[in-house]
């Protein structure tokens, strides 16, 4: 368990630090899900942890909204309603994407590497909730559609859609910002 | 405010509840030796350090150790190195210091974790300056 | 360049992202595994458990003495349990713990550090 908790903790922590915006929020959110986890399912095989903690941790942040009164709550509701979903392109097809060929093929020649993971937090941090939960677990935490279908309680289809929308907002964003990958 | 105080009064109520629970006879008095000869290959390397002392420790330092030691294959490669060489000193201990160390232990990891980190740098920084720059231990 | 393409690409930026967390983070949440630790198996397991009923007291829009009264109910059964579990709870995993964790054991013994650890406490 200790183990397993070591193995996860800074990724769990950085899911809710980009999901609450704030690094208090997500040490109470990711001590939370650590503690469900190890109070309620220390009988189960290794094997089912990944799952049950991303379960566990995803509803940890959805609580967090759930009480706070945090401008996000909005766009959680909407988001996770099906609806509102147009707002995801809104801030970014005000900006100028389309000069692709100058951008820079190596990210080190434009940004110190430290200012690119900044602007790629920040594309994340700026998803709706709904599709960052999805790529999150689909892209970062591995997890198969099916998996993160039940982690996030909803269709597959749906899992597909957020991360798709996901994916094409987080590259219009680092475009955007002349960040190619 | 209002938090601190609800964590103080529960601090406080969990501190007497902690002294009974300390108060058990956690050491039982009886618990039968277990000879040298008679722990697991990977028992025996892992407390190879008090391999000397172990027939002649209590039956409950015995266990306590033992079931320490179920924990080695999952601890950290710097976690063991440090099992490893704090076991002997560890074990040589009196009961009392063992004890006197554990309740030391708990009161630090009570602490917020801020100061946990304080705490650790602190005395980290005494050692260093007291014995010269050596590597921390 | 497809989803799992981009996905692939941005991945070792997050990893590396959650590497980086900066020393004090990382205590933090090396702490908060410890904790949960405690919650998995040992007698002082419910010490955890009250810190997160602080939490979710504090949400709520309750008096001090509301708040205060909250604990009764969980100490008392922190005592219950403690008792019932103090004789056969695996004190090994305590001694491990210590074992392992940074400090040297003798520091849990040093005048000085106990009396810092004190005001701490304060």
């Amino acid at each position: 368990m200790s183990d397993f908790l070591a193995s996860v903790e800074r990724r769990g922590f950085k899911q809710a630090v980009f999901a609450v915006h704030d690094d208090d929020s997500a040490y109470d959110i990711l001590q939370d899900a650590m503690m469900r986890l190890a109070e309620k399912y220390s009988d189960r095989p290794a094997a089912e942890l990944p799952l049950l903690f991303q379960r566990i941790l995803q509803n940890a942040i959805r609580d967090y909204f759930r009480r706070s009164k945090v401008r996000s709550t909005w766009t959680t509701l909407l988001s996770s309603m099906g609806i509102g979903q147009e707002e995801d392109y809104d801030p970014l097809d005000t900006m100028e994407i389309d000069d692709v060929g100058s951008v820079p093929t190596s990210p080190a020649d434009q940004l110190e590497q430290g200012q690119v993971m900044e602007q790629i937090e920040e594309a994340v941090k700026s998803l709706p909730a709904r599709q960052r939960e999805a790529f999150m677990l689909r892209y970062w935490e591995e997890l198969d559609v099916s998996e993160t279908a039940k982690v996030m309680g909803c269709s597959e289809g749906s899992v597909k859609t957020h991360c798709s929308r996901a994916t094409h907002a987080l590259a219009k964003i680092l475009r955007s910002k002349g960040i190619t990958l | 405010m209002a938090r601190q105080i609800a964590r103080l009064i529960a601090a406080g109520l969990l501190a007497a509840a902690a002294s009974v629970a300390s108060a058990q006879p956690s050491e039982k008095l009886k618990t039968p030796q277990t000879p040298w000869t008679r722990l697991s290959p990977e028992e025996r390397r892992v407390l190879e350090p008090v391999a000397p002392e172990w027939d002649r420790m209590p039956g409950y330092q015995q266990e306590r150790l033992k079931s320490a030691v179920r924990r080695y294959p999952s601890m950290q490669p710097i976690q063991k190195e440090r099992f490893e060489s704090r076991i002997r000193d560890w074990a040589t201990m009196s009961p009392q210091q063992r004890k006197e160390a554990r309740e030391t232990f708990q009161g630090m990891r009570r602490l917020p974790p801020e100061k946990q980190h304080e705490l650790r740098e602190r005395w980290l920084e005494r050692q260093s300056q007291d014995s010269g720059p050596q590597p921390r231990r | 360049m497809n989803e799992k393409d981009f996905a692939d690409k941005l991945k070792p930026w997050l990893d590396r992202s959650a590497q980086q967390v900066g020393e004090m983070q990382a205590t933090r949440l090396k702490a908060a595994r410890l904790r949960a630790m405690d919650a998995w198996r040992e007698p002082v397991r419910l010490f955890g458990l009250v810190t997160m009923s602080a939490n979710t007291a504090q949400t709520l829009q309750y008096s001090v003495l509301q708040r205060a009264l909250l604990f009764v109910p969980i100490a008392a059964l922190v005592v219950f349990l403690a008792l019932q579990s103090a004789s056969e709870t695996d004190l090994g995993e305590l001694d491990a713990q210590l074992l392992t964790q940074e400090l040297p054991p003798d520091a849990f013994l040093d005048q000085d550090f106990r009396s810092w650890l004190g005001k701490s406490h304060g």
